[in-house]
């Protein structure tokens, strides 16, 4: 994945959960991340759709369930 | 290839039954008889004296047409301190487990809002109350829970503190609690404690000297409670209404519920009523095997304190009649739980939060609990 | 600004007045939250933004008004007229014209009672209520004409996104909330968007697709067909925006010529006569905007900055303020906000014979015009947030097209535009010479190679040339600390001026005073030591292999 991406993936991370700027964040999944809640799950879907310009379907927002997830779902969509 | 499947939300109508049923055995292990489901739903509804005729409000969100995510209401009828006002108790809010924490509550809750106007809930989870708090709930406040404890050593032998102490408590308590489940500190404890509840009771009886306590299966008559709720409202801010038909219909429905009435009576006259129940089940991991009674609610005035104390003592007798091993009280007026310690019931931390939303109700919402009235009952709390 | 951006704006902002206000919306308005604060940030505020609980709105126009809070109100046309909500659907029977009408009259009358109100009115698309396209889309109108009779800044459909308000219920399409919470901030601050008079903008991929100076003029596009096409559309708004009195002036990182020779095309839409002025060089376009604004005696507030390069926006911004900034996209999901936007900022509903002849008026003003030489702002903080990352590779060994390319086709920042042959690389390389070239990524992507340097084995430059797509970066001044600070550091450059490379003239006057044509000696070690904050401002990497 371009690693310009995969960065500002990390950053979003860190800022839609609150974390310290070097917070390693590529292990993150939905399932054990308590911070990650439906609340949390549509701010970082509306933060990624705002950065990379992107609409996430809803079908296909169930399914981004971790930073591994949406790393490849973006390696997909982001040209 | 599978194709994508259509996520969408939308109010429950008739018709969606079969797939409500598939849902509520697959959230709540229920049977998915269509006819048991139509009954379940119908219990919050049929004889309940705030619905009216729209029927029961159901959100869900379905994936093609499997229900994944569900969201429900229960007519009620609210107090803010003047007057009585129409709402709802929000309920069943429950995502099925593969969809939890994605887009599914959000959906639900958005969609909820639009036809939402006054609204309580009472809620633990974190996930679902800042869902709420999102659409305009405010969190008024953790209802505090009480617990007098009829057979100490018992109790503490076999409770597991982990399971009920929420994570941020102190970890002394915790290491206290262990501590104390090893002989001899959990016999010494246990004598200590009988010791300092006889000493209690002993006092509190003659303080309510004079005072008739009776216990039944059905509520007392109709104007008698209108009469004590009359009262009750008027010394308290905010309140889910407990009218003689709201009364009747929650807790001795026709076809036999699990509660029971303590009435306390002054010279005759009711001036307080407690209605308890035993435990639904006993194997909650939290309780090690214990079985803990409940005072679903109760009603009484304030300031009548002996009245209030009779109520508190006489559910306590109820439980151990029983064999309980201890009786929990939920209740949020700041007068009733200034007397807990002195009638033997020790703070207990709570984890269920009162959540409101005012919507178009023109009502201010509480900023704390203390005017309030809330019980375990209200808003099928007991059900938590 | 995008959402990162705006985390950073409001990172960086070390605070200012306060700017308070009450976000009076029906939809919910947390994803905004960021981006209100960054647009506040931009203009020295510090934003303290109430929110009204979610669809509470009908609610809280009914109580009584707060007497000194000011509100800023988000509309859609559902809150003028409740029918018109997609997610409630169609009624049964197409509603009444009069009923409707009713609902409209009532919801201005509660609006119009906030003396202390902005207003925001997002023209999405209503649904077919009115039983024929004709009435509903008569009702559109006159929703829109009811907006601007509250004095609201409308933002176009472009702002509002279906799929997310069904699935969600969030209104707002994710690509806009940038713009539309920089209208809330306006309409906040209660400056309404007053009419613009001057349209500044860049040429190199905003009026054509492509770079002058480096593609050559036959290779830019820019006519109705194909990658042109964008381009053209917004030549096609500057036409019509000069024809109605705006003035546009043209700033551009390029030598004269070679700006002003795209426009003897006869398929360029605009010609140099539909600018007051046009003002090529290599300095601060900052500066070049100052200078307009005083030889045309506008106030710098009166003017617009259109640009693709977001450095060349943020040194503009920094610099003047008062100038509003817009980044400009050929995106197609960006362009119609890009180009409604303009026609707000300088749209008129009707226009003069005077307007159609006021460009001839003041170009006689700006004649006198020369490109000023004041240096513009300190991008330093700017320059770090985009998180640069430079990649320095052997080229001596392998594949060194691109390199070559670089060399040979590079003109303004090229060290003696000498070309260079495949067999002469071979000879200097054969006799220990070296090859280096330098990838450039940034938070907006990756630039690929852009930078290529010769070495002889004395210890010559022999050519040295970066593209002109990364000016303003400070890269050539990092790539050239990097290069002194090794140990087998180069030790003299050789420099001869062209018609072409000012930009390295003013570079190697800035690092080793005025350079005359020739070999000019320097110490490295000095030099490094010089540029070492210009290095710090990269993430550098070395892929230099075995040599």
């Amino acid at each position: 994945m371009n690693e310009v991406i995969k960065q500002k993936l990390e950053d979003i991370f860190r800022l839609v959960f609150e974390l310290p700027s070097d917070a390693k964040v590529g292990d993150i999944q939905q399932i054990d991340f308590d911070k990650w809640d439906s609340l949390s799950h549509v701010s970082l879907m509306s933060a990624i759709e705002n950065e990379f310009g992107l609409e996430v379907d809803i079908a296909e927002s169930i399914s981004l369930t971790s930073f591994e997830s949406i790393e490849l779902y973006l390696s997909r969509k982001v040209v | 290839m599978n194709a994508k499947p259509t996520i969408r939300v939308a109010k429950l109508i008739d018709g969606d039954e079969s797939a409500l049923a598939d849902f509520y055995q697959d959230a709540w292990g229920a049977s998915n008889n269509s006819e048991a489901v139509a009954a379940a739903r119908n219990q919050f509804t049929v004889g309940n004296p705030f619905s009216d005729d729209k029927g029961r409000l159901t959100v869900a969100v379905f994936s093609d047409e499997k229900i994944i995510g569900h969201l429900s209401t229960i007519p009620a009828q609210l107090w803010d301190g003047t007057r009585l006002l129409t709402g709802v108790w929000l309920k069943g809010f429950m995502v099925l487990e593969a969809y939890r924490d994605g887009p599914i509550g959000y959906m639900l809750i958005k969609e909820m809002a639009k036809h939402l106007d006054l609204s309580g809930a009472l809620v633990v989870a974190l996930p679902a109350r800042r869902l709420m708090e999102a659409i305009g709930f405010s969190d008024v406040g953790v209802l505090p829970n009480y617990l007098s404890i009829d057979r100490p050593r018992r109790f503490i032998r076999s409770i597991d503190a982990s399971q009920i102490e929420p994570d941020s408590s102190p970890s002394f308590r915790k290491l206290t609690l262990k501590a104390l489940k090893t002989e001899p500190l959990s016999s010494l404890a246990g004598l200590m404690m009988t010791v300092a509840l006889s000493v209690c009771n002993m006092a509190n009886r003659w303080l309510t000297k004079g005072l008739q306590t009776a216990t039944s299966l059905q509520p007392p008559a109709a104007s008698e409670i209108d009469g004590l709720w009359t009262t009750l409202r008027n010394r308290i801010g905010f309140a889910s209404s407990r009218d003689s038909a709201y009364i009747s219909w929650r807790y001795a429905p026709p076809d036999g519920g699990d509660y029971e009435f303590i009435t306390i009576r002054d010279a005759g006259q009711l001036c307080g009523l407690a209605i308890v129940r035993g435990p639904r089940r006993e194997d909650d991991p939290r309780l090690g095997g214990l079985r803990v009674g409940l005072i679903a609610d109760l009603l009484v005035d304030p300031r009548h304190k002996r009245a209030a104390r009779a109520a508190l003592l006489a559910a306590r007798s109820w439980c151990r009649l029983r064999n309980y091993d201890a009786v929990l009280f939920t209740i949020s007026n700041n007068v009733l739980r200034s007397m807990m310690p002195t009638l033997g019931y020790v703070p207990v931390p709570g984890n269920i939060h009162f959540m409101l939303r005012t919507g178009n109700s023109g009502i201010a919402s509480p900023s704390g609990l203390d005017d309030s009235w809330l019980t375990r009952g209200d808003g099928w709390g007991d059900d938590i | 600004m995008k959402f990162l951006e705006a985390h950073a704006a409001i990172k960086e902002f070390s605070g200012g007045p306060p700017l308070k206000f009450l976000l009076a919306c029906s939809a919910v308005t947390d994803t905004l939250d960021v981006f209100v604060k960054a647009h506040a940030a931009s203009k020295g505020l510090d934003a303290q933004v109430d929110t009204l609980p979610f669809d509470t709105l009908g609610q809280f126009l009914r109580a009584e008004p707060p007497s000194d809070e000011r509100e800023v109100f988000v509309l859609f046309p559902w809150n003028l007229v409740r029918e018109t909500d997609w997610r409630t659907g169609l009624p049964a029977q197409s509603s009444s014209g009069e009923s409707v009408h009713q609902a409209m009259a009532e919801s201005l009358r509660l609006l119009s009672l906030r003396r202390s109100a902005g207003f925001v009115y997002i023209a999405a698309p209503i649904p077919p209520l009115l039983g024929t396209e004709a009435r509903c889309s008569e009702l559109s109108d006159q929703l829109l004409a009811a907006a601007r009779g509250l004095g609201a800044t409308v933002l176009s459909p472009a702002n509002f996104s279906l799929s997310s308000y069904f699935q969600t219920g969030n209104a707002f399409a994710s690509h806009a909330l940038s713009d539309i919470a920089e209208a809330v901030v306006i309409a906040a601050i209660g400056q309404q968007l007053a009419p613009k008079k001057v349209l500044v903008t860049d040429f190199d991929n905003t009026l054509w697709a492509g770079v002058v100076g480096e593609d050559g003029v036959d290779n830019l596009a820019y006519s109705a067909e194909g990658a042109g096409f964008p381009f053209f559309v917004y030549q096609s708004l500057l036409r019509k925006l000069k024809n109605e009195g705006t003035l546009l002036v043209g700033v551009s990182r390029n030598d004269r010529d070679l700006a002003l020779a795209p426009f003897d095309l006869d398929e360029m839409l605009l010609k140099e006569s539909d600018f007051v002025t046009i003002l090529a060089s290599y300095h601060s376009k900052s500066a070049q905007i100052a200078q307009v604004a005083e030889m045309l005696n506008l106030n710098l507030d009166s003017f617009v900055f259109v640009d693709d390069n977001p450095v060349e926006l943020e040194e503009v911004r920094r610099a003047l303020p008062e100038v509003e900034c817009m980044q400009f996209s050929a995106d197609g999901t960006m362009l119609p906000s890009i180009l409604m936007s303009l026609t707000q900022r300088f749209g008129k509903g009707a226009h003069t014979e005077e307007d159609a002849k006021r460009t001839d008026m003041y170009r006689l003003r700006a004649a006198s015009i020369v490109p000023s030489e004041v240096s513009g702002a300190d991008l330093r903080t700017f320059l770090q947030s985009l998180q640069m990352k430079l990649t320095i590779k052997e080229r001596s060994f392998g594949d060194h097209t691109r390199c070559l390319q670089l060399i040979n086709k590079t003109n303004q920042f090229n060290i003696n535009g000498d070309r260079l042959a495949e067999q002469e690389l071979q000879t200097i390389l054969s006799a220990g010479g070296r090859l280096i070239g330098a990838t450039l990524e940034e938070t907006g992507g990756s630039h690929g190679e852009v930078v290529a340097c010769l070495i002889s084995v004395d210890g010559t430059i022999e050519a040295f040339v970066m593209s002109c797509r990364v000016f303003q970066r400070r890269l050539e001044y990092a790539f050239t600390a990097w290069l002194a600070s090794q140990s087998d550091a180069p030790t003299q450059f050789r420099y001869g001026p062209t018609a072409r490379n000012e930009p390295v003239r003013l570079f190697l006057e800035q690092i080793v005073g005025t350079p005359a044509g020739g070999l000019i000696r320097f110490d490295a070690k000095n030099l490094a030591t010089s540029l070492a904050p210009d290095l710090q401002l990269f993430d550098v990497a070395a892929e230099l292999g075995d040599t």
